[in-house]
C-alpha cells in the first residue's frame, strides 16, 4: 500500500513538473530552453551546433544575428558581446505555428486578442510590431511581428524603448 | 380613380420630400466639436505662456508651484464652458508654460472623431500608423487598475502625445501632453 502511495506521489510530481515547463513555451525570458542571456557555449549545446563570429571579437561590431535550427525549428537568435566569452544571446525570434506564449498568443493570433490577453501589461503597438513588456521589468519583452492585424512571427528580446532606462 | 391613384402618390411624395427638406433647413448639421490634436485642443495649445493664457481664459491664473520651482501647477478652468485641467510647468510663474491639457467633455474630438465616449479598440484603430502605448494605469503607486487604463498616441515628430484614459474599454477622458513617459 505504501509503494502505492509512494509511486502516486512521483507520478503526480512528475506529471506537475512536466506541466510546468511546456515546449515550445515563448516566455519574458526567452523560448523554451534558449533563454535570454545564456552564453555562447550553452546556446551551441543547445542548437548542437558551433557558432562562427564574423564581428564579435574580430570588428568594432558587438552585436551578430544568425539563422539557427533548435529542434528542428527555423529559428533567428541575436548574440551581443565584446568577444567570444562574454557573448550573450540577446534575442530570439520565430515564424514557426509551434511556439506560443503561455496564454496561446502565437503566429496567426490577431490584434484585438492580444490587447485583450495581456491587459495587465504595457502593449507599444506600432504598425509592424506589438511589444509585450512585463510591466514590474520594463527591460524584457516579447514581440509579436504584424502583418494585416494578425501575428507573423513571435520572439523574445530586451525592451528597445527602455534599453537606456535603469 | 384608378388613373388618379398615381397622382395623388406622386403628389404625397413630393409633401413628404418638401417636408424633409425642410427640417433639415431647420436644424443644419451642427459643429460643434472642438478640435483635439498633438498640439493642443481647439485654441488652448501647448507651450502657450501664462500670459497668454490668461488672455485666452479671460482670468488671472495663480500658479504657486511654479512661483516657487516646486513642481508646476494643475489647474482647473472653464474655457468654452467646458472644464478642463492644465498643467503649467516653469521655474517661476512668468517663464511658465502649458504642458498638459485635460477635458471630459465629449465635444473635444480628435479629427478622427475620436472623444470621450469612443471605445479602446476603435482609439488604436484610428491611429495605425503611429507608435501607441496601452497599459492599465495606476490606482496607487505601484498597485495598477484592474479597470482603468490608457492608450497613448506618440507624435511621430515631437516627444508629445495624446493620452485617452478609458474606464471599462470606453474612453472617459482625453489629454494632450508635451512629453510622453510611460511610467
Amino acid at each position: 500500500m505504501k509503494k502505492m502511495i509512494l509511486f502516486t506521489c512521483f507520478s503526480a510530481l512528475v506529471f506537475f513538473a512536466t506541466a510546468q515547463k511546456p515546449d515550445h513555451l515563448v516566455s519574458f525570458e526567452g523560448i523554451d530552453e534558449l533563454q535570454i542571456g545564456i552564453g555562447k557555449a550553452e546556446i551551441e549545446k543547445l542548437l548542437t551546433t558551433r557558432i562562427l563570429f564574423k564581428h564579435i571579437g574580430i570588428d568594432e561590431q558587438y552585436t551578430e544575428t544568425f539563422k539557427v535550427k533548435y529542434k528542428g525549428t527555423d529559428m533567428e537568435i541575436d548574440l551581443m558581446g565584446s568577444d567570444q566569452k562574454t557573448t550573450r544571446l540577446d534575442g530570439i525570434r520565430t515564424t514557426s505555428p509551434l511556439f506560443k506564449t503561455a496564454e496561446g498568443i502565437g503566429i496567426g493570433t490577431d490584434q484585438e486578442t492580444i490587447i485583450n490577453t495581456y491587459e495587465k501589461h504595457l502593449l507599444i503597438i506600432t504598425k509592424e510590431y506589438i511589444t509585450l513588456v512585463d510591466i514590474d521589468n520594463i527591460h524584457s519583452s516579447i514581440v509579436f511581428r504584424m502583418q494585416n492585424k494578425k501575428v507573423v512571427g513571435i520572439g523574445t528580446e530586451p525592451t528597445a524603448a527602455f534599453r537606456d532606462r535603469e | 380613380m384608378k388613373k388618379k391613384t398615381p397622382l395623388l402618390l406622386g403628389l404625397f411624395a413630393c409633401i413628404l420630400f418638401s417636408c424633409g427638406n425642410k427640417k433639415e433647413k431647420d436644424n443644419p448639421p451642427q459643429n460643434n466639436d472642438y478640435l483635439v490634436s498633438m498640439t493642443g485642443i481647439d485654441s488652448l495649445k501647448l507651450e502657450m505662456t501664462k500670459a497668454q493664457l490668461e488672455k485666452l481664459l479671460n482670468t488671472k491664473l495663480s500658479l504657486p508651484g511654479c512661483a516657487t520651482d516646486s513642481g508646476g501647477d494643475t489647474i482647473n478652468v472653464k474655457y468654452k464652458n467646458m472644464d478642463m485641467t492644465l498643467f503649467m510647468y516653469g521655474s517661476d510663474d512668468s517663464t511658465a508654460t502649458l504642458r498638459s491639457i485635460q477635458t471630459t467633455n465629449a465635444s473635444c474630438k480628435t479629427a478622427a472623431g475620436i472623444g470621450v465616449g469612443a471605445d479602446k479598440m476603435n482609439v488604436i484603430d484610428s491611429y495605425a500608423d503611429y507608435g501607441k502605448y496601452v497599459a492599465p494605469e495606476l490606482d496607487i503607486y505601484p498597485v495598477r487598475s484592474t479597470t482603468k487604463s490608457a492608450v497613448a498616441v506618440r507624435d511621430t515628430v515631437n516627444t508629445g502625445a495624446m493620452v485617452f484614459h478609458i474606464i471599462n474599454k470606453k474612453v472617459v477622458s482625453v489629454e494632450v501632453i508635451s512629453y510622453y513617459e510611460f511610467e
